[in-house]
């Protein structure tokens, strides 16, 4: 029974997970976002909103399937290209990748806390103290 | 000269040939070298560019002037390009190295997309290539190019005069000099070289020297051939210079084309008649031109040849010539008709058959027609009277007492007393009368009557006193004779001969009877009175 639970909560899981949510504290002033704004403020090329409001994305940690399928629904690129384009652009200097956290909780608690942080999680781990700002599918 | 120009010929041929080749492949070469190795510049430049596309996207995507200024510095490394661009929409503009203008037509350029959306255009990367440098390449490669065709297309022109000239132009000048140095007709003949035995050159040689070998055979069958006519002409010529016939050629106009000297012997035509071609040497020929000349109308009417006894034009009086002519057609060179002659001179045979007809026909000792040939001549006389109705007189004439002058003086000068009274009697008779001694003392004189008797009258009595007159012989002589004449007329009953000398002898025995030395008619009823 012991050993049956977790594959069930698995598959259960499983058959859940499909979707990765970019979310925000509920507390933001941020509504939505469209993909294009996602995928600019996670590939580097602004930490602005285009109302001027300030984002820092927060990633999640390399190898992880989360990781992979944000940038693959997002990009339509796999996790190694994607370090690739960050290893280019910080070879050449100031630019840095956006920070990794590996907990769900932590990053749960941290946007929960900070309005100017976005994030992705799976979004069977959605609360009431974030918002989805983009369903990727 | 010509031998020379052969190969000359045809060394320029090939060589203009190979200059116009090689230049317009050289220039064709050239310009397409150039173009491809511009292309291939172009292609150079493209490709860096596109080995730097992900890296100048990133740069462009995120405005990044450091990466951007790494990709365009990267491209300047390259010698091909001169200056390089990234720019985006945004802020970022970046330029490395030369970078005159950016409307310039030579400047590459991409479309730099976004790369997480590749609709998206967001900035572009130009390149200026460097253009002297492809072009001084692009002129570098093509010259080399060029010059390796030109120098190939020389290298085969060349070989290939080599070739035409060792293998074809060499043998057939060796050939044609051969040729030329040859006289048809002679023994020479081309050296079959055994180089070329084998080629058409060979079978060139072989066939001109088959040739040369026949027209040796013709020339030595025509030159004794000709040998054989010159002897022949010559032989021709012998016979016909030396003939003793006069052969001569006339026109039908009777002018002389051409006679042997024999002619000109025989004849009294001059030298100088010899080529006239108008005066008629017919006349000066014979003695009866118009006859001739209608002998001559017969021979071209009837194109048969006609041989005739002819007598010659006199050279000298009392010089009687004869010949016997043969007239034939001859057909000159040009077609006209010729009329060919022959004259053999005859005259020593009419002498002589005049000579023996006068033996055959007259006295030996009076000169008179003997009795055959008398009645030959009387009988013709005779047929002629009986057919226009006329009358012939035939006298019978016995001299008196000649007998007893033969038997005194003897037979000399009873033969010359005969030649006396044959000459008296030839002045009392015309030319026309036929005047005979039948033999001994006997003679004949007999004409045709043109009148009714009286002549014959007067004939016979003027012959009575004629003979009776005294006759002086050579030895101072003088004998007297006398006749006895007996006369006939023919009739439609009396027309033989033997019969009126029958009368005739009749009448002159009654003459005898009756005393002698007149004349009597033979007593016949049909005899006119």
């Amino acid at each position: 029974m012991n050993k049956i639970l977790p594959l069930i909560l698995f598959l259960l899981a499983a058959s859940i997970e499909a979707d990765v949510v970019i979310i925000a504290s509920h507390k933001s002033e941020i509504a939505e976002l469209t993909k294009k704004a996602v995928i600019d403020l996670y590939m580097g090329k602004t930490t602005k909103l285009p109302n001027g409001q300030s984002v820092q994305a927060i990633d999640a940690v390399s190898g992880s399937d989360l990781r992979r399928n944000f940038y693959k629904s997002l990009t339509g690129k796999s996790e190694a290209q994607i370090d690739a384009y960050w290893a280019q652009l910080s070879f050449a200097g100031r630019v840095t990748p956006p920070p990794q956290r590996e907990s769900v909780k932590e990053v749960m608690e941290m946007i929960a806390s900070n309005p100017d942080l976005i994030a992705y999680v799976d979004s069977r781990h959605l609360n009431d103290k974030v918002k989805v700002l983009l369903r990727l599918k | 000269m010509l031998l020379k120009g052969l190969h000359i010929k045809l060394a320029l041929v090939v060589a203009s040939g190979a200059m116009i080749l090689a230049s317009v492949s050289s220039w064709w070469m050239y310009s397409r070298s150039y173009e491809l190795s511009v292309s291939d510049s172009t292609r150079s430049v493209q490709q860096l560019l596109a080995t730097l596309e992900e890296t100048a996207k990133i740069a462009a995507y995120v405005s990044n002037t450091e990466l951007a200024q790494q990709v365009v510095n990267g491209l300047i490394l390259n010698d091909i390009v001169l200056g390089a661009r990234l720019k985006n929409q945004e802020q970022l503009n970046v330029v490395a190295g030369k970078l005159p203008s950016p409307e310039v037509d030579a400047q590459i350029h991409i479309v730099l997309h976004s790369p997480f959306a590749d609709t998206e255009s967001i900035g572009e990367l130009s390149v200026m290539p460097n253009q002297d440098l492809i072009k001084a390449r692009a002129s570098e490669s093509a010259r080399a190019t060029t010059i390796g065709l030109a120098t190939h297309t020389f290298i085969v022109a060349f070989l290939v005069l080599i070739a035409v000239y060792l293998m074809l132009t060499r043998p057939l000048v060796r050939l044609s000099s051969g040729l030329h140095r040859i006289i048809p007709g002679n023994k020479e003949r081309l050296s079959e070289n055994s180089h070329t035995r084998a080629d058409e050159i060979g079978l060139l040689a072989k066939d001109i020297n088959r040739l040369l070998d026949t027209v040796e055979q013709m020339l030595l069958q025509e030159r004794s051939l000709r040998e054989r006519v010159q002897l022949l002409e010559q032989r021709f010529r012998g016979i016909f210079e030396s003939s003793s016939a006069g052969l001569f050629l006339i026109r039908p106009n009777g002018s002389l084309v051409t006679a042997n000297p024999a002619f000109f012997r025989l004849t009294s035509v001059p030298d100088n008649l010899l080529g006239n071609q108008s005066i008629n040497c017919i006349e000066h020929i014979f003695a009866e031109p118009i006859m001739v000349m209608t002998i001559i109308e017969q021979i071209l009417r009837f194109k048969r040849p006609c041989a005739n006894d002819l007598r010659l034009q006199q050279t000298q009086p009392n010089h009687c010539q004869w010949v016997h002519a043969l007239f034939s057609i001859s057909i000159d060179n040009h077609g006209h008709e010729l009329i060919e002659g022959v004259l053999y001179d005859i005259t020593e045979r009419k002498i002589a058959e005049e000579s023996s007809r006068l033996l055959a026909e007259y006295d030996h000792l009076t000169q008179l027609l003997n009795r055959r040939s008398a009645e030959q001549k009387l009988d013709l006389v005779l047929e002629k009277s009986a057919l226009n109705g006329g009358q012939v007189a035939v006298m019978i004439l016995d001299l008196d007492k000649f007998k007893d002058i033969n038997d005194t003086y003897g037979h000399d000068v009873g033969d010359e007393v005969l030649v006396h009274i044959a000459q008296r009697i030839r002045t009392v008779v015309r030319s026309t009368d036929i005047l005979a001694r039948l033999g001994g003392d006997e003679f004949m004189l007999a004409f045709e009557l043109t009148d009714s008797g009286e002549s014959m009258h007067r004939v016979a009595s003027s012959l009575v006193d004629s003979l009776g007159e005294a006759i002086t012989v050579s030895n101072g002589l003088s004998v007297k004779v006398g006749v006895s004449i007996g006369v006939a007329f023919s009739s439609p009953s009396t027309l033989d001969i033997k019969t009126l000398f029958k009368f005739a002898d009749d009448a002159m025995y009654s003459v005898k009877r009756n005393g002698r030395n007149a004349y009597a008619l033979y007593n016949n009823p049909s005899t006119p009175k």
